[in-house]
């Protein structure tokens, strides 16, 4: 699941090269131009507030219900109503933010940096190691990314710490193939070549030639990732291998609201359009890195 | 989905018979709020029922059919040696027309029913009845069935003057006779019995002589049966003496709560079991039909406690965390007028029950105060501790009953109060997997069939509940298994029941057990003791 | 050409294996052994029946006795036992593939219609607004969980409205709804690639030739351009593949329909090891099988890609 999402926000799909040039003379002002292309890092940034300080945006107690008010429909008092218990669904939401992002970052962690390593090894340790590291790759595809996860979960408890694990691994893959394929495009290159040629020593043609070369395209899929790890996560809650109760988590909210979809729809809609619109943000967030970063 | 039955809207000549019957015979299920009032109309012959479980079933192996979704299907499909008449509060016959125990209860003595045969034609004579009976007490080694668990006293049969079967025990057993009607002592033909495990474990080979026998299966997604024209051996109580009024029965799957409802109400299903809560004010005022079943058979829903972690070892905690459960507030909250809130570990309206309620009233600062004796302080987070260790416990569950989950959710909330943390893990299959053999999950919310006294369920060196046998209990147990009155039997079965919620709190109990069914407006059907739906007199409404 | 399909071959055969012995490994960290899990559910088995079980199963033996009778029985084409029900494992997965396949298969049909249909119209719009609106789909709809959108259409559709059936009773409505929920996530990417290679295609000098030449923009399109961009599409398949089985898993678990995906949820549940090797076994042949199928289409498609052999479609993920 969540190798499809990476791919669609690692493509860049703004109108290019025409429109990208055209909104760029048509805005003059560097603080227009710069709202245009990084407007998105305003919403996430509300959502990286929710995690940090969820007490600033809600007054309501997420895991503590009042069982009078329970099942109760939007209101002002309660923005996304409430659940079976009488919990205040919105400050779920706002608490969940903090689970939700540590278990999708530590997916993003263990992708990003493992299928890095292992991209670099095969751009530039030889043919040998290109063969293990692709082959290796190709291990980790023909396995089902999710039931790589279930496994983990199954095998320890769920928590951030093994649905990230899970949820990571399978995007290791991605990592790797995209970061090869950068390597040996800038290989490529004259300059890498000649410094290369020259004896220059191995690890200094890395960094100096070939990492920041891959900087920008590894932040931009880093950014569809996350939301790729939040979509995989909720995912595995839905099908029930989630953090216990009363744990607030994204995924876990829609999967629990589920069952009383057919007298309080709010429970699972609202929650899902979080989701949605924060994946969306971390795709459009990747399209602006992978413009920013173009050359 | 409902056409079939238009064509066959015929009365039978029974239906009067079954009328009366249904008036006076009626069914226990019919207390609620939500409880739709049952028409008594007259029964109509023909149509095509569909019964939507909450789960596919892959494993149909009869002596495994402790769970509801199997026992609910092979009910209509394996006829037993007796049948629990809740309305009478006791045993009547089946296909053993009489039967009788000696007084040691160690000798029971069954007269077969003349005349029935299993849906393969072969005759299900005393002979039949004793090969089953092998089957159930000994296991079968070529196949890997292990015994069944009310069985464990059984020594062996005889066949005795040509229709009688005469069982000896290799100790007293009170509970014997009772344990012959559960459906996990559903007789199957003696071919059955030889088949191998994978073939034992799969609808389409299991033969049993029931008012419905297999017709096809989709696997994971339905199977089929038909009535059997032939079958007249109901239970000497039921109210329909001759075959289903019913032509096909249909068994779906309805995993997603939230649409159970609305398949009763539309007519997609005729019947649903796992209704939740919230949504049986919604059927019946939409014209659909709330049936609660009463689990007469079974034991209260409660979380049995394991004691490997530690932390449960002192009696106090235990206790503290029995009075620490506000039982009303789980009723009032996730629950409906359609549950009763338990009064001890077995059912009101089971042999035997003692009102323990007073002594289970909500009592958090007497739990407090217990707590404190046992030596567990709050600390800082305000959860209480003892030698470093957190009182930190775990439930696990499964994820079939619709209200278990919330209902610990509620716990949580309450017992945090008392400054216990509960890991909620209801309602994880993956994770009770594990958790039912591990005794350091401190509490398994479930209920067990029990047929009479406690011992089957307790008893076992590693039985499912508390993962260990108490010495004094199973002296307990055995006294009662031995009694040779009834009188005697039920004042013991009243002694269990306190050791086990009160003296030692081995079980923290919850709600008596029901099984809340949701209806389409046409569906007329009754329920077992054992909460399983009657589909031999269930019958559909004309329109 | 010949050996390359040789060491193609032998390629994938050795990740097939490997995928294998992974998870061979990988579930020996499951927390308990299948039979006393199996024999212990819900009633009290006695230790006997449990080391009776174990041996027959042959879950007494060294672990690398176990691995290699196991491999030996794959040879054989024999997959060993569920424990779930003690069946063979060949035909649980057998009874329910089918299912599974339709539903796949149907939606990743219907997931190259949308992103053709999304491709050609954002390639064609005219006014900036409906194609950056168009450009903008996919995003969309990857963004939306699977499940959530096949629980609100269930409810609205199915309990709701009353136009489709809770069940997988054959049908319209009910094979058309879940496959319509699978697509809706997949063809995202599909339409991803497509709109990208249109547009490299577009900034050919061959394109700016014919539209000198006064050809019309639809006549270039689906002459040309499609042509050029469709290499680029057919290569991401092979990694919808893992997306497909992933979204069966959920969309089968909505629509309670039998299939591959409950399979697995089940087999992993009740930690029916032999159940959950066969079907990683499957998902390997399968995935490595379309991959391999890909890569060997694809020069014939584009015959510049030849020389580049293992690095085909790998780049494309990028």
């Amino acid at each position: 699941m969540s190798l499809i999402t990476e791919h669609v926000g690692s493509v860049d799909t703004a109108d290019q090269p025409l429109a990208s040039t055209k909104t760029a003379t048509k805005i003059g002002n560097p603080a227009a131009r710069w709202f245009a292309a990084w407007w998105v890092l305003i919403p996430l940034a509300v959502f990286v507030a929710w995690a940090f300080l969820p007490s600033l945006f809600t007054g309501h107690d997420p895991i503590t219900g009042v069982p009078a008010d329970k099942l109760l429909a939007p209101s002002a008092e309660h923005l996304f109503g409430t659940d079976h218990l009488g919990r205040d669904i919105y400050s779920r939401v706002v608490y969940g933010t903090r689970q939700t992002l540590l278990t999708a970052g530590l997916a993003c962690l263990v992708g990003s940096v493992v299928g890095s390593i292992l991209g670099l090894l095969a751009g530039t340790a030889g043919r040998f190691a290109d063969t293990v590291a692709m082959r290796f790759v190709d291990i980790v595809l023909a396995v089902p990314a999710f039931l790589i996860a279930l496994i983990l979960v199954t095998a320890t408890e769920p928590g951030p710490l093994s649905l990230g694990l899970g949820v990571g691994i399978a995007s290791i893959a991605v990592f790797a193939r995209l970061v090869r394929t950068e390597v040996l495009r800038v290989r490529s290159r004259d300059f890498v070549q000649a410094a290369l040629m020259s004896g220059g020593k191995y690890f200094t043609v890395l960094r100096r030639h070939i990492i920041p070369h891959i900087v920008g395209p590894v932040l931009s899929l880093l950014a569809v990732d996350l939301g790729a790890a939040i979509l995989a996560i909720s995912g595995l809650g839905f099908l029930g291998f989630g953090s216990p109760p009363p744990t607030p988590e994204w995924g876990l909210l829609i999967s629990e609201g589920r069952q009383y979809l057919s007298v309080a729809w709010w429970l699972t809609t609202l929650p899902g359009l979080v989701i949605v619109s924060a994946v969306m943000l971390t795709a459009v967030l990747g399209r602006a890195i992978n413009k920013a970063f173009r050359f | 989905m409902r056409t079939a039955h238009f064509g066959l809207k015929t009365t039978a000549i029974l239906a009067v018979l079954g009328l009366s019957l249904t008036a006076c015979g009626g069914n226990a299920n019919k207390t609620g709020a939500a409880q739709a009032v049952a028409d008594p109309g007259t029964p109509v012959e023909g149509g095509t029922f569909t019964f939507a479980e909450v789960t596919p079933i892959n494993n149909w192996q009869t002596q495994a059919a402790r769970f509801y979704e199997k026992a609910n299907v092979l009910n209509s499909v394996l006829d037993r040696l007796t049948y629990y008449d809740v309305e009478a509060g006791k045993l009547v016959g089946w296909i053993a027309s009489e039967f009788e125990a000696n007084e040691d209860q160690t000798e029971f003595t069954f007269t077969i029913r003349d005349g029935v045969t299993f849906s393969d034609g072969s005759k299900l004579d005393a002979e039949a009845v004793k090969l089953n009976l092998d089957a159930l007490g000994k296991g079968i080694k070529s196949a890997q069935i292990a015994p069944n668990v009310d069985f464990a006293a059984y020594k062996s049969a005889e066949v005795v003057g040509g229709n009688k079967v005469k069982v000896t025990l290799k100790r007293p057993d009170a509970n014997f006779l009772r344990s012959t009607s559960s459906v996990t002592a559903g007789l199957v033909s003696p071919k059955t019995l030889e088949l191998d495990n994978a073939a034992q474990s799969s609808i389409s080979k299991i033969v049993g002589s029931g008012p419905f026998v297999f017709e096809s299966e989709k696997p994971d997604e339905e199977v089929v049966f038909s009535s059997r024209d032939d079958y007249a051996w109901a239970p000497e109580t039921a109210p329909n003496q001759g075959d289903a009024y019913l032509d096909t029965l249909v068994i779906k799957y309805l995993p997603e709560v939230a649409s159970r409802a609305g398949a009763a109400q539309s007519g997609q299903v005729d019947l649903v079991r796992g209704l939740q809560p919230v949504d049986e004010q919604v059927l019946a005022s939409s014209g659909g039909k709330v049936y609660a079943a009463e689990g007469v058979d079974l034991t209260t829903n409660h979380a049995a406690v394991r004691i490997g972690s530690g932390k449960l070892e002192d009696v106090k905690v235990r206790q503290a965390l029995q009075v620490a459960i506000d039982r009303q507030a789980i009723k009032d909250t996730v629950l409906s007028d359609s549950y009763v809130i338990s009064g001890s570990i077995l059912n009101h309206k089971a042999p035997g029950f003692v009102d323990l309620s007073a002594e289970l009233a909500y009592n958090p600062e007497k739990a407090k105060q217990l707590l404190d004796e046992a030596g567990w302080k709050p600390g800082a987070d305000g959860i209480r501790e003892k030698d470093g260790k957190k009182l930190e416990v775990t439930v696990s569950t499964s994820n079939n009953s619709v209200v278990i989950k919330p209902a610990f959710e509620l716990i949580e909330q309450q017992w945090r109060e008392i400054g216990v943390q509960l890991i909620n893990r209801a309602a994880d299959n993956t994770f009770l997997t594990n958790a039912l053999v591990d005794d350091k999950v401190e509490f398994f919310g479930t209920r067990q069939f029990a047929y009479g006294g406690l011992g089957p369920v307790y008893a076992p060196a590693n039985n499912s509940q508390t993962l260990r046998a108490d010495p004094e209990l199973n002296k307990l147990f055995t006294k009662e298994q031995s009694a040779t009155t009834d009188e005697e039997h039920l004042k013991l079965v009243e002694e269990e029941q306190r050791a086990l919620v009160l003296d030692k709190a081995l079980t923290l109990v919850l709600w008596d057990e029901v099984q809340v069914y949701g209806a389409n407006s046409s569906a007329n059907v009754e329920f077992t003791s054992g909460t399983a739906p009657i589909f031999q007199g269930a019958w559909k409404s004309e329109g | 050409m010949g050996t390359y399909i040789v060491k193609r071959l032998g390629q994938a055969l050795l990740v097939i294996w490997l995928a294998y012995t992974a998870v061979f490994i990988a579930v020996q960290s499951l927390p308990n052994d299948p039979v006393t899990i199996f024999l212990s559910t819900d009633s009290a088995a006695d230790p006997a029946t449990i080391a009776q079980m174990k041996a027959y199963y042959g879950y007494d033996q060294p672990l690398f006795v176990q691995y290699f009778s196991q491999l030996l029985g794959l040879l054989r084409g024999d997959l060993g036992y569920s424990l779930s029900n003690g069946s063979e494992v060949a035909t649980r997965i057998g009874e329910v593939a089918g299912s599974t396949l339709i539903l796949a298969g149907s939606a990743f049909v219907l997931s190259v219609v949308f992103a053709l249909i999304i491709a050609s119209a954002a390639s064609l719009a005219r006014g900036g607004k409906l194609r950056k609106a168009l450009l903008n789909l996919p995003p969309l709809m990857v963004s939306i969980p699977v499940f959530w959108l096949g629980l609100l259409l269930l409810q609205l559709l199915a309990v709701q409205l009353g136009v489709m059936s809770l069940f997988p009773d054959g049908s319209f409505m009910s094979l058309a709804v879940p496959i319509f929920v699978l697509a809706v996530h997949l063809s995202a990417p599909i339409a991803q690639v497509l709109i990208k290679s249109v547009q490299e295609v577009n900034r050919q000098p061959f394109i700016e030739v014919l539209r000198a030449k006064g050809a019309s923009e639809a006549w270039i399109f689906y002459r040309h351009t499609l042509k050029n961009a469709a290499p680029a599409a057919l290569s991401i398949a092979g990694i919808t593949i893992g997306a497909l089985l992933a979204g069966s898993v959920i969309t089968e678990t909505v629509f309670s329909r039998a299939g591959l995906g409950q399979l697995i949820l089940q087999s992993v549940t009740a930690q029916d090891i032999p159940l959950v090797q066969g079907l990683v076994l499957l998902t390997a042949v399968v995935f490595t099988a379309v991959n391999l199928l890909v890569d060997l289409i694809h020069p014939q498609l584009d015959p510049r890609i030849v020389t580049s052999t293992s690095g085909a479609t790998r780049s494309l993920v990028a």
